[in-house]
């Protein structure tokens, strides 16, 4: 599968259309369907960045579809973005507006209650943030 | 009943936007659930359903979280130390209480906000939600 089909079906799964990703991302949709179609290659790694979180997929197994890393590359990756992709993770999950959270904390936000967060709004809603689990 | 109700009553008896403050709130919790003098772990729990909360349990929790609870479209659920000591489980409980009646006022209530003085809604949730716990495990 080509990384157009492939990001074709990511926005099908999502249940999106190519507007509501435009009005989420800032993409233009023509653009999109461009890459969608094969027309246009894979979007720069900020794009993707943006898709990522829209489609609920781990940044660098999207950058790993669209070239800029191979699977060895991803492997390797995961650890050294572990820490980065639970920050970007949690920024989304404190950004859906449909998981509401809140916590009797005991001292600051620190990374292991991110992640943790992270873990139990893929529990409630299903989508994979972590690829690292 | 159950915590729509609650809210409902809140925002009659207080006004929309509700002018209650959390010991207020705490105060007209405890009526309304008809919750005891000293409340118990299984007490609470048995509560939970009442405030449409799907599952509630203790769960090894990270160091720093002694309560937590999350609402999505399809489910609810809460979850408290079980390191913690008796006490603290049963703030913890109360503590995620709060912030669902919170979040619920907040659905019902567009305009709504707290009585916090000088507590910003916030960075004063976690205090309001320490006010409204203390209200039942201390000041009964």
């Amino acid at each position: 599968m080509g990384f157009g089909e492939y990001l074709r079906e990511l926005r099908s799964k999502s249940r999106l259309t190519l507007r509501e990703v435009e009005k989420l991302t800032g993409i233009s949709n023509s653009y999109l369907s461009q890459v969608e179609t094969g027309t246009k290659k894979p979007p720069h790694p900020d794009v993707l960045k943006k898709l990522a979180s829209v489609y609920g997929v781990a940044l660098n197994e999207l950058m790993a579809k669209a070239g800029y890393l191979n699977p060895n590359e991803v492997e390797e990756t995961k650890e050294l973005l572990g820490d980065a992709e639970v920050e970007w993770a949690f920024e989304i999950v404190t950004n859906d507006p449909s998981f509401k959270y809140g916590t009797r904390i005991t001292g600051d936000v620190d990374l292991e209650m991110k992640k943790f967060i992270v873990e139990m709004y893929q529990k409630a809603t299903g989508r994979i943030l972590l690829t690292k689990q | 009943m159950n915590i729509v109700d609650f809210c409902k009553h809140l925002l009659a008896k207080y006004g929309n936007p509700p002018v209650a403050d959390p010991e207020t709130i705490a105060n007209e919790f405890a009526w309304f659930f008809s919750v005891p003098k000293f409340v118990t772990i299984d007490y609470l729990v048995s509560l939970a359903k009442f405030l449409n909360i799907d599952q509630i349990r203790s769960e090894k929790l990270p160091t720093n979280i002694r309560g937590f609870h999350y609402k999505s479209m399809r489910r609810c659920e809460l979850y408290y130390s079980k390191d913690d000591w008796q006490g603290g489980r049963e703030h913890s409980i109360l503590h995620e209480f709060y912030e669902l009646i919170e979040k619920h006022l907040d659905e019902l209530c567009p305009d709504f906000k707290i009585r916090t003085d000088k507590m910003s809604r916030g960075s004063g949730r976690q205090i309001c939600s320490n006010h409204f716990d203390a209200v039942h495990t201390v000041s009964f």
